[in-house]
């Protein structure tokens, strides 16, 4: 590229730029400078406290709640929605062609479409104690003694809450894996079986290595959806019974807009960024070093 | 090299995009009067556009611009509103501490010579002295509401029970009633929280005296030493267990609510901003409509605190002291407090206002609100919201105390310990 085009591309870029630089990094910055601050709504100064709001937020018993319920929501979310996702876009790849693909695709998929708000709602019908269909199909088939308030007892709230979201989500990337294995030429496979490899050995040996850059981008997805989680636990529990479903993101917005604590909650909101980038560095480095190309 | 075409596109695509964000912003100018609620809904919009409409007729060339957005959000917006300091002309103020703050902080205009004379006399005593924070008004009262535990009497009637005065005889009734079938004597959602709040906030003022109370408010004189707060923690954990819908803390308000409309539950404590949702005209089933009374919170005689007191609030609005338009902010105020308008809100939106005779001027006000009105008028002290009036964190200490109540998980004297802890921490 010459000087003068490339100056004519920077150009070009620069509005995009400025507005990711204004809109994103000044404010990300800005939230940093904060975390050192207390600040109150009421009282317009800002008063230093050095790292004070690091030491209180790391001793903080929410936040070990919090972080304890997000990586189960993460780990969850990508065994279940990646690893058994990966699974169903096999099975669909393998065994549905043609329109009943298409149509088993969408049904998966519907659950994607909803809003989160509404599928929370949907859902805290569902776990109703008193009307809701878990626990009545639970006594349908005899095992009334699981049921429960599902949402209203701390050791299973935040299961719940866990479970509704692989139901809303296993379907949508089950749909972006299917993507990525219909480009998996079929000859691989002609092969394979002719080796005589059977549909498992198939799977793990051709679509697992295969797919595993599309597989570590979702991994990353859903990972740090699962840090930024908030909506679903919002609708469903506030954060309740007895702050069991905290999560990172509730605490940071009670703080911030509960208990007026604007300072600390931009210290916990940069212990999430921080936990974030390095879990995303991470996860990249992991899958260049893997990569595997056709 | 770049042509000055293509600097000029840049430039201008830039400048467009950076404007984006900073438009929309509050209006500032001298002809508009910018007012911030919490009732977006239904009537409640209809009886707000009817009162801009009134205004604008009366102050020609001044426009009104009124943004309505429900609770939580609401709360949220404050806040973003404060910290930037582009409050609204007139904005929406929970009272008890949650509005104090702003009084202190000097984000409210100082309406005690204002209103003092023909405006306060107008209005109920209690919703202005709610409004008060050392001696001066803050806020202008518009309507309230008390806490009524209200009663389906054809239920009652049918399994021979009577309306309970003491809260052993509400206990005694829950009993009667879950002995004849009904699973839930009381119909009770608490997934949301503030609705064991404001048991807890009735309890409370029953059991501790108020001077203790009031002390056990500011963090940094609480001690909750008084053994009244364990013993509202017990009532309620008793209450739970004898008379709620079981597992109430994962049932939603809206779903209990049903319970009693659907005659599932004889009972509920109920809101008198809510009584009109008992009407056939509203949705309510006839058989509701027909055979329902409400009573106060049953009395607890041997209780240390205030047992007459009634847990329940006003509605009013700050006038920001920055505006420049105070002056017409004041005269909007005014006139929603005037006799007349006072009338359209409770016809209107069905919810009392705070103006002393308004059900006068209306038809055929429902005669179990004119009964509660009557109720309001008498009462001397609104005991606020627990949530409200204490401090945001022990607020939040205060809503888990009440699940915590409620599922029976802790024993009442640890539950005041986590309060008193949380409350400490903030010395």
């Amino acid at each position: 590229m010459t000087t003068t085009s490339r100056r004519r591309a920077l150009l070009w870029i620069a509005p995009a730029l400025l507005l990711v630089l204004a809109l994103m990094y000044v404010p990300l910055l800005q939230n940093i400078r904060l975390s050192f601050y207390n600040w109150s709504i009421f009282d317009q100064e800002m008063n230093f406290v050095g790292l004070k709001n690091y030491r209180q937020a790391l001793a903080d018993p929410f936040l070990g709640t919090a972080l304890r319920n997000n990586i189960a929501y993460a780990l969850v979310s990508v065994v279940v929605q990646v690893g058994f996702g990966l699974v169903l876009a096999s099975l669909l790849d393998r065994f549905a062609t043609g329109r009943l693909q298409g149509f088993l695709r969408s049904v998966y998929f519907l659950p994607a479409t909803i809003s989160m708000t509404v599928t929370g709602v949907l859902f805290t019908f569902v776990y109703d104690p008193n009307a809701g269909i878990l626990n009545a199909a639970l006594e349908a088939i005899g095992l009334d003694s699981l049921t429960r308030a599902w949402l209203a007892e701390p050791s299973t709230a935040m299961g719940s809450i866990i479970a509704m979201s692989q139901w809303q989500w296993t379907g949508y990337i089950t749909a972006l894996l299917l993507v990525a294995i219909q480009r998996i030429p079929t000859e691989m496979y002609e092969a394979a079986s002719l080796d005589g490899a059977g549909p498992v050995h198939q799977f793990f040996a051709i679509t697992v290595p295969l797919t595993r850059e599309m597989v570590a981008i979702l991994s990353l997805v859903t990972v740090s959806n699962a840090l930024l989680l908030f909506n679903e636990v919002i609708v469903m529990t506030n954060g309740g019974p007895n702050n069991s479903t905290q999560v990172l993101g509730t605490i940071v917005y009670q703080n911030a807009f509960v208990n007026d604590r604007m300072g600390y909650a931009a210290t916990m909101s940069t212990l999430v960024l921080a936990l974030t980038m390095g879990l995303g560095i991470a996860q990249l480095l992991w899958t260049r070093r893997k990569r595997v190309s056709l | 090299m770049a042509t000055r075409r293509d600097v000029l596109a840049a430039l201008t695509a830039g400048a467009a995009a950076l404007a984006l964000p900073s438009c929309g912003a509050s209006a500032g100018d001298d002809s508009t009067l910018t007012v911030l609620h919490k009732w977006p809904e239904g009537d409640h919009k209809k009886y707000f556009d009817h009162v801009r409409a009134t205004f604008e007729e009366r102050h020609p060339g001044i426009t009104v611009e009124m943004t309505a957005v429900q609770d939580d959000p609401y709360k949220q917006r404050i806040q973003v509103l404060t910290a930037s300091r582009t409050l609204p002309d007139i904005y929406f103020l929970w009272p008890g501490s949650y509005g104090e703050k702003f009084a202190r902080a000097g984000l409210t205009d100082d309406l005690t010579d204002a209103m003092a004379g023909e405006w306060e006399d107008s209005v109920s005593s209690i919703a202005v002295d709610a409004y008060t924070y050392e001696g001066r008004r803050y806020a202008v009262p518009i309507s309230m509401s008390g806490k009524y535990m209200v009663a389906n009497t054809a239920m009652f009637a049918e399994h021979g029970v009577e309306i309970p005065g003491t809260f052993e005889d509400l206990l005694t009734v829950c009993d009667t009633l879950r002995e004849a079938g009904v699973e839930a004597p009381i119909a009770m959602g608490n997934q949301p929280m503030w609705p064991g709040v404001h048991y807890l906030t009735s309890l409370v003022a029953k059991h501790v005296p108020e001077e203790e109370f009031t002390r056990d408010v500011e963090p940094s004189t609480a001690t909750f030493s008084h053994p009244g707060y364990a013993q509202a923690f017990a009532d309620l954990g008793e209450l739970a267990a004898r008379g709620f819908t079981p597992s109430a803390n994962g049932i939603s308000s809206d779903s209990a609510k049903a319970a009693f409309l659907n005659s599932q539950s004889p009972m509920m404590f109920s809101e008198s901003n809510q009584f009109s949702t008992f009407q056939e005209k509203n949705g309510a089933p006839p058989e509701i409509a027909e055979s329902w009374d409400f009573f106060p919170f049953p009395s607890i005689p041997d209780g240390a605190g205030d047992d007459e007191s009634l847990t329940g609030a006003p509605d009013g609005f700050a006038i920001n002291p920055d505006s420049s338009k105070v002056e017409l902010a004041i005269d909007f105020l005014r006139m929603i407090t005037s006799p007349e308008m006072a009338a359209a809100m409770l016809e209107m939106r069905d919810r009392p206002s705070v103006v002393i005779g308004a059900e006068d001027r209306v038809d055929d006000v429902q005669p179990q609100l004119t009964r509660a009105l009557e109720h309001l008028d008498s009462i001397e002290k609104f005991n606020i919201w627990l949530d409200m009036e204490a401090e945001p964190q022990v607020a939040q200490a205060w809503l888990t105390a009440g699940q915590a109540a409620i599922a029976g998980s802790r024993s009442p004297e640890l539950i005041v310990q986590d309060l008193k802890e949380i409350s400490d921490a903030l010395r």
